[in-house]
């Protein structure tokens, strides 16, 4: 019995022995067995799709121009820098930098190995390394953007080379993004080519919209021109502008006609929260992102003229009334109605004085006098968690690229007119003859203001405002000095209208965000932009 | 190298051994019998004294409660040891012929020779030569304290202690001698052999603790022994002795120590007017509207509503030891209730703990012993993160009231959400954790001298979490933001098994002494876990998975991982006529957590000691000191606490990864890993010095380390160009150099007896190589790793007072990062003279980590009466406190403003404390990352103070009891320190603490132990 006793101790210890040291992981597989099948193909390209745009990145984005105020920190610490005090230490700068090279590792990844899949169908393969490559084009594009030149990688890279690359000048990469562009429309299907499994993959329209876009920012007018046209013969796929303003941007509606890119999302497995930043806080939301009085001053009246104009019949005290309907479908004012997700309506007061959403009540109240109406899902999971899909290219930038490109080249005519601003504005609502019909009279300068105009309120919170900003030379006029809210009288200053963010631009170093010092500190040939 | 292969062979032929032996040896020996009494100087009999035969390791007993014990002396053998706790140790001669003997103790104040708990065996404190510092269970009782490690806190010099938070449930980190690396610094925990946690022990059951602080007494746990080694030895029963129950009982209440004040609703208008004002904006509040606030209020401070102004916390336990000739034993049972501070539905932390330590002689050969222990805590909690309940309170101005006088939960400053309802009403979190842990041993004596013991043991935690979220109708408020309900269930099981094997031998002749060990052991833990989330549940009731109406996929999932260690190790001790000890240890493991060519690692060490008081030409020497010992010591120890599988580079197939047309996609992500990572070595060197004088009335022991840790696993930041993280590297090197003093004073005039104990230490790193790279973490807080800095320096500008005027304003330096600087706003020093403060000014500012960690205990007994203090500290720190825990108005939001923000800067006010008040942009230069938010923690605390009074034999002997004491019990009592109000010192959550934490609770508890 004693012996027993020890016998089985023993036997204990010589069954725990000799465990393998070799212990895989359980819920993934080593890179050595992968490349082997199409669907590791396929899951690898997909990976890349979800760096496309991060949303709150996309939605802060607005706040860096005078379209919109970010007051706290939320998301993106966007304030920081739309108002001009930060320095290459900023972690928006970082962030950016990081987010996008990650994803270019990821499209290098499957360029790098993707021909090492055995027996992958000829036309798969090649879509999906024009996907790829367009992905990690737009990726380029943006950085090019915030930074001019930027080190350009074009293969999985070791960390050692990381230590070590220098910056391409911009004109390197926007080379390298055009040349991507053209090879990944060749490849790529139209948009009508795919099947409603593939809703959201990369199109020949999104390349070649993208290739309009990287023209657009370089000024290259007939470039601009070439890609719209390719559009108007329906090379590029089939578009056209989806009848309702408003409604372009409802889940119902979601993969119109009009969209050419845009990131997807779906209910409850792939959510985003941005409404969360846009809405009332009576309707779930938490002011965050507030349009500012510079943006609603810019909507036209319903006649076609600016509000600043004589006999446009603007009132101060009604500012809302008899606007361009986009303002609506837009922007949340003062007495705007708003459809809760049970079909009931209420009116959202923001003039202060007035309640849970007016101004000043509390610092979850908008700053402004203004929330964000444009991206509101009612389907949202909590009021907050949408599947809304965030359209990054859509058929009305195509005629308004278009539109500037001919006025640049002096070729704005009726004809252009009525195929671009005329047709938004009908989509849009306007029904008054005078804002529909073309103005003979005007000049390329007028001409010019309107279209920069109407590019403003039709792609308003979209995130594109700061880009064009930047190309036109404008941002130090229009980001320095006070941003305003609504007019509350509250003080007698600036006629009555709330002074929101006191800005500064340097027209010296602001042009071109400063390369990252994290990322200056650990590869000391890395230089950063003038002024910096 | 060796393979596994050969490796595992080696424990094979170590176990063949055992079988072998146990088959050859199976007589019994021959003695006879003694019978003896053991008395004190009053000549009253002293239980519990172990009694054995001089050179025979085994078969020692103890006296009973009656001071008799009765005792076999093999053939041969003259000589019996009394040893007592509290008194010096006694040799008896016995004649041949003799059969009873009566010994008289004389009380010691100090007991050198009392034995401490070393790796894999007991050493007398005498004999040991690395630095290991033992402390006693009874050090740990009678304090109001949550968990063990609580206990400890302040217990032991070089053992730095911290509390992130007081809610039940939540862990202390514990850290010996400093930071030696950059990842992982968690001491290696073994309780009764077995790798696990104090966490959940009982701390009645725990006979002692140690801890192995340098790389001589710890390198034989080689692996994860390089941030120190913390021994558990649970209680066990004495032979011989009857059945002896121990009962104590604990009942206290917790009160918050320390929360943040709110400046009064009225000064909270005027100041936030004049933040406005001061950023061009106009003023939001009328005089009328202040002095509103100021007839009627409100004023309410909001994180104030969330506590409760009393808490319960209980300990009960209940113990039966004793043993037979050949069996002892010990069972035990404790529960423990600690309620949470916070408001809601029946809070807290329920702990049962039951024990069963059994061991038994089969024979004289044979020993073997069964160790079983349970522990269940239900935990109860709110369905929330506390910092989330905490942080918009924090900022909540006090011109709001948390609930409105119709009695509804207000959302009031636009907030979508209210911290109590989502308290009272938010639904709760459970989790309900068992964990089992064991050990069966067996010790079989093979010939004279020579031992083998194997020990299979395990430690097994299933735990489970059973998430209700309520949605919250904040009716008639609108936009509330709590409207979904959820459940969410979440199970995990861990089982670590380990065996082991050791054979040990033991010689002496002459004046020498030599003992060996050799040993096999093995580790394998798994570890599983699966989580399902489901939202919506119908009428806001019944909330579990099944009434879910949707399942959320992103929160649904199970996965799990395992690693395994092998290991080889062996020890040699050799003790010349108690002059000269020298011991060699190494240990030999293979790790699964690096590839094959990297996995094995060597680690020795070798320490002496010199005991000059037992030296003949010291003589003069040992008349001033009663012990003198000099040590030294020198090993090398390794550190895999990195990630599992971060050797391999793996591809997951995430779901949704994305999604096209509303469906979900799967994408596969790489990690890009260093297949090349092997161990983290320290290499330390200790020299120590124990003494003990004036008839032992005074010991002390110093120590001093100097620890080179190189190869260190870092997460080493790479160029974000890189684009795909930061792969593990062996990237660097840290020493750590530090000093340990410990100082005991034990004195009795008669009735009267009295003793101080203070320990003290420090440790100080600097990196010394990083491949000529720097890194610095964080956003909120800037940390810095450089060569030639401590590790995690702040890192930041330098404040250099306010601007007073515009004149000096304009003088500069001008901020970079700001537009707008005008009086009264913080002036950051130029460090390089460019009339410009931008990145290059930013300087090394303090670290967070504790110097001059002290404890000190002072206790007195008179009669009956005891009574002991504790108090325990920090002497330099630097803790940086951000958000709304320090900054007003921080982020543009309402508030806060706290009692500190009066005193702010004005044209009037030009020595102020705080910066001009400002919102939005206008913060901008205020806000940025400076030490004017980094403020001193140095701290000392009466941690804890019991008075007491134990029932005179006589009268307690009447009721039946042995022993009976009451006392009263106070922890926490009271706190120095700089901080401002809300800000605790020993809060120390990474590198910033920003206030969102439960409160530190003091406690006052009223007890009662007794002995039957």
């Amino acid at each position: 019995m004693k012996k027993l006793i020890f016998y089985a101790i023993v036997l204990g210890v010589v069954t725990q022995s000799c465990k393998r040291l070799d212990l895989a992981p359980l819920d993934r597989a080593s890179d050595l067995t992968f490349w082997n099948t199409q669907a590791d193909a396929v899951n690898a390209v997909n990976a890349c799709y979800g760096d496309l745009y991060d949303a709150e990145t996309w939605a802060f984005s607005e706040s860096l121009s005078d379209n919109a105020y970010t007051r706290s920190g939320n998301g993106n610490l966007v304030r920081d820098v739309g108002n001009g005090n930060y320095d290459a230490a900023h972690p928006l700068m970082q962030q950016v930098w990081a987010q996008r090279y990650a994803g270019i590792r990821r499209c290098n990844t499957v360029l790098d190995n993707i021909d090492r899949v055995p027996d992958l169908d000829e036309g798969l393969l090649k879509r999906l390394k024009a996907e790829t490559r367009f992905i990690r084009a737009f990726h380029y594009f943006t950085l090019m953007n915030h930074f001019g030149g930027v080190p350009l990688v074009e293969h999985e890279i070791s960390i050692e080379e990381s230590r070590n690359v220098q910056r391409a000048d911009r004109q390197a990469v926007a080379d390298f993004v055009r040349s991507e562009l053209e090879l990944a429309y060749a490849d790529l299907p139209v948009n009508t080519e795919y099947g409603s499994a593939d809703l959201g993959r990369i199109t020949k329209g999104a390349a070649m919209g993208l290739l309009a876009r990287t023209h657009l920012y370089d000024a290259n007018w007939q470039g601009v021109i070439d890609a719209a046209e390719r559009f108007f013969a329906n090379e590029a796929g089939s578009y056209g502008l989806f009848p309702s303003y408003a409604g372009l941007f409802k889940p119902e509606n979601e993969n119109n006609q009009e969209v050419i890119l845009d990131v997807q999302y779906m209910p409850i497995r792939r959510t985003h929260g941005i409404q969360y930043f846009m809405i009332p806080p009576t309707e779930g939301g938490y002011a965050a992102i507030s349009p500012s009085q510079e943006l609603v001053d810019s909507y036209l009246m319903e006649n076609g003229a600016p509000i600043g104009q004589a006999g446009s019949g603007y009132d101060e005290s009604n500012p809302y009334a008899g606007r361009d309907p986009r303002l609506a479908a837009t922007v949340v004012y003062d007495n705007a109605p708003w459809t809760r997700p049970d079909g009931s309506t209420v009116t959202i007061r923001t003039a202060p004085g007035n309640g849970e959403n007016s101004l000043g009540f509390s610092s979850n109240t908008t700053p402004t006098g203004y929330y964000v109406a444009k991206f509101f899902d009612p389907e949202a999971q909590n009021l907050v968690n949408s599947g809304l899909n965030l359209i990054l290219l859509r058929y009305a930038d195509i005629l308004l690229m278009y539109a500037e490109a001919k006025n640049e080249l002096g070729q704005f005519d009726e004809a252009v007119w009525n195929r671009t601003i005329a047709a938004l504005r009908q989509r849009a609502g306007f029904t008054h003859p005078d804002a529909l019909a073309f103005d003979a009279q005007g000049t390329q300068d007028t001409w010019r203001d309107m279209i920069r105009r109407e590019r403003r309120v039709e792609l308003a919170m979209e995130g594109l405002r700061i880009a064009d900003i930047r190309r036109w030379r404008i941002a130090e006029n229009v980001l320095n000095g006070w941003l305003h809210g609504m007019k509350t009288d509250r003080s007698s200053a600036d006629g009555g209208y709330e002074r929101v963010d006191l800005r500064t631009f340097d027209a010296e170093k602001h042009y071109l965000w400063p390369i990252p010092l994290s990322e200056r500190d650990r590869n000391p040939n890395l230089d950063t932009n003038p002024g910096w | 190298m060796i393979r596994k292969t050969n490796f595992c062979r080696i424990g094979l032929l170590v176990i063949a051994i055992v079988l072998h032996t146990v088959a050859l040896f199976a007589q019994q020996q021959g003695g006879r019998q003694v019978t003896g009494m053991v008395l004190d100087e009053e000549r009253q009999p002293v239980p519990g004294v172990s009694v054995t035969v001089k050179g025979v390791a085994s078969g020692g007993t103890s006296t009973g409660s009656d001071g008799r014990f009765s005792l076999t002396v093999p053939e041969g053998a003259q000589t019996i040891v009394v040893n007592g706790v509290g008194f010096a140790s006694q040799e008896i001669e016995v004649e041949a012929s003799q059969t009873s003997v009566t010994a008289q103790l004389e009380r010691t104040v100090a007991n050198l020779d009392e034995v401490v708990v070393v790796a894999y065996g007991v050493q007398k404190k005498s004999n040991v030569s690395g630095a290991v510092t033992s402390v006693s269970g009874e050090r740990l009782r009678d304090r109001p304290v949550a968990n063990a490690v609580g206990a400890l806190q302040g217990a032991a010099a070089g053992v730095t202690i911290q509390q992130n938070s007081s809610e039940p449930g939540s862990a202390l980190s514990i850290n010996v001698r400093g930071l030696g690396t950059l990842g992982d610094a968690n001491p290696l925990v073994i309780v009764d052999g077995i790798a696990s946690s104090i966490d959940n022990l009982n701390p009645n059951d725990i006979e002692s603790i140690s801890v192995l602080k340098d790389a001589a007494s710890s390198a034989i746990y080689g692996a994860r022994a390089a941030n120190g080694v913390i021994l558990v030895t649970t209680k066990r029963g004495a032979l011989d002795t009857r059945a002896k129950i121990d009962v104590s009982s604990m009942v206290g209440i917790q009160t918050p120590t320390n929360l943040p004040k709110p400046a009064n609703s009225w000064e909270y208008a005027e100041l936030r007017n004049e933040a406005l004002l001061n950023s061009g904006l106009p003023a939001q509040f009328t005089p009328d509207q202040i002095q509103a606030f100021r007839d009627n209020g409100p004023n309410e401070s909001w994180i104030a509503a969330l506590f409760r102004d009393e808490a319960l916390q209980q300990n009960h336990n209940l113990s039966v030891s004793g043993g037979t000739a050949a069996t002892s034993y010990f069972l035990s049972a404790g529960y423990m209730q600690q309620e949470s501070q916070f408001k809601g539905p029946d809070y807290g932390l329920k702990r049962y703990n039951a024990r069963l330590n059994v061991r038994t002689t089969v024979n004289d050969r044979l020993q073997v012993g069964g160790i079983v222990a349970y522990n269940r805590s239900d935990n109860r909690e709110h369905a929330y993160w506390t910092e989330w309940l905490i942080e918009p309170v924090t900022r909540m101005p006090p011109i709001y009231s948390i609930v409105d006088e119709n009695g509804n939960y207000a959302l009031a400053g636009g907030s979508n959400g209210n911290s109590l309802a989502r308290l009272e009403e938010g639904g709760r979190r459970l989790f309900s954790n068992d964990a089992l842990s064991g050990n069966l041993h067996a010790e079989l004596k093979i010939a004279k001298g020579f031992k083998l013991g194997g020990l299979f043991g395990g430690d097994l935690k299933n735990n489970f979490m059973d998430e209700f979220r309520k949605s919250i109708d904040y009716a008639p408020y609108q936009g509330g933001g709590d409207n979904e309900s959820s459940v969410t269930n979440q199970f995990s099981r861990t089982l670590l098994l380990n065996s082991q094997v050791t054979a040990t031998y033991e010689n002496a002749w002459g004046s020498h002494q030599l003992q060996a060990l050799a040993g096999f052991s093995q580790e394998h833990n798994q570890y599983r876990i699966s989580q399902i989330r489901r939202i919506g549940i119908p009428g806001n009731d019944f909330g579990v998975i099944s009434n879910g109406t949707t399942t959320d996929d992103n929160n649904t999932y199970g996965t799990g991982e395992e690693w395994a260690l092998t290991s080889l190790f062996g020890r040699v001790n050799y003790n010349y006529a108690d002059r000269f000890l020298v011991e060699a240890n190494f240990r030999y493991d293979g790790s699964s957590r690096f590839a094959k060519g990297n996995r094995f690692g060597f680690f020795p060490s070798v320490s002496g000691a010199w005991r000059l008081t037992n030296e003949p030409a010291f003589e003069a020497l040992s008349s001033a000191f009663n012990e003198l010992k000099l040590r030294a010591s020198w090993g090398q120890l390794g550190n895999q606490n990195i990630g599992l599988y971060r050797y391999l580079n793996t591809v997951e197939q995430i779901t949704p990864a994305y999604s096209f047309g509303n469906a979900p996609a799967t994408g596969a992500f790489f990690e890009v890993a260093n297949t090349g990572i092997t161990w983290e070595t320290s290499t330390m060197t200790n020299i120590g010095l124990d003494g003990a004088a004036l008839k032992n009335r005074l010991t002390f022991s110093l120590e001093y380390f100097d620890k080179k840790t190189s190869d260190i696993l870092l997460d080493l930041p790479v160029p974000d160009v890189f684009g795909g993280g930061s792969p593990t590297q062996n990237a660097g090197v840290v020493r750590n150099q530090g000093f340990e003093v410990t100082v005991g004073w034990r004195q009795r005039h008669g009735a009267f007896s009295h003793s101080l104990d203070i320990n003290l230490s420090d440790t100080w790193n600097r990196v010394l190589d990083l491949r000529g790279q720097y890194y610095i973490y964080g956003t909120d807080v800037n940390t810095l790793v450089r060569e030639g800095d401590p590790i995690n320096s702040y890192f930041a500008y330098k404040w250099d007072g306010f601007f007073q005027n515009a004149e000096e304003v304009a003088q500069g330096p001008h901020p970079s990062f700001a537009s707008q600087v005008k009086p009264g706003d913080i002036r950051y020093r130029d460090q390089n003279g460019d009339g410009i403060i931008d990145e290059q000014d930013r300087a090394v500012l303090g670290n967070p980590f504790p110097r001059y960690t002290f404890g000190a205990t002072y206790s007195a007994n008179w009669k009956g009466f005891d009574m002991s203090v504790f108090l325990q500290g920090v002497g330099k720190r630097s803790t940086w406190i951000r958000g709304e825990a320090t900054e007003a108005f921080h982020n543009n939001n309402e508030g806060p403003v706290m009692d500190f923000h009066l005193d702010r800067w004005t044209p009037n006010n030009p020595n102020a404390t705080y910066p001009r008040l400002t919102v939005g942009s206008e913060s901008a230069n205020n806000a940025a990352k400076s030490d004017f938010w980094i403020e001193d923690a140095a701290y000392l605390r009466v941690k804890n103070l019991q008075v007491g009074y134990t029932l005179p034999e006589r009268i307690a002997g009447r009721a039946g009891f042995s022993n009976c004491r009451l006392y009263f019990s106070g922890h926490n009592l009271l706190t120095f320190s700089r901080l401002r109000a809300g800000n605790d010192p020993e809060v120390f959550n990474g590198q910033a603490q920003s206030g969102r934490v439960y409160p530190v609770a003091r406690v006052y508890a009223i007890g009662l132990n007794f002995t039957y």
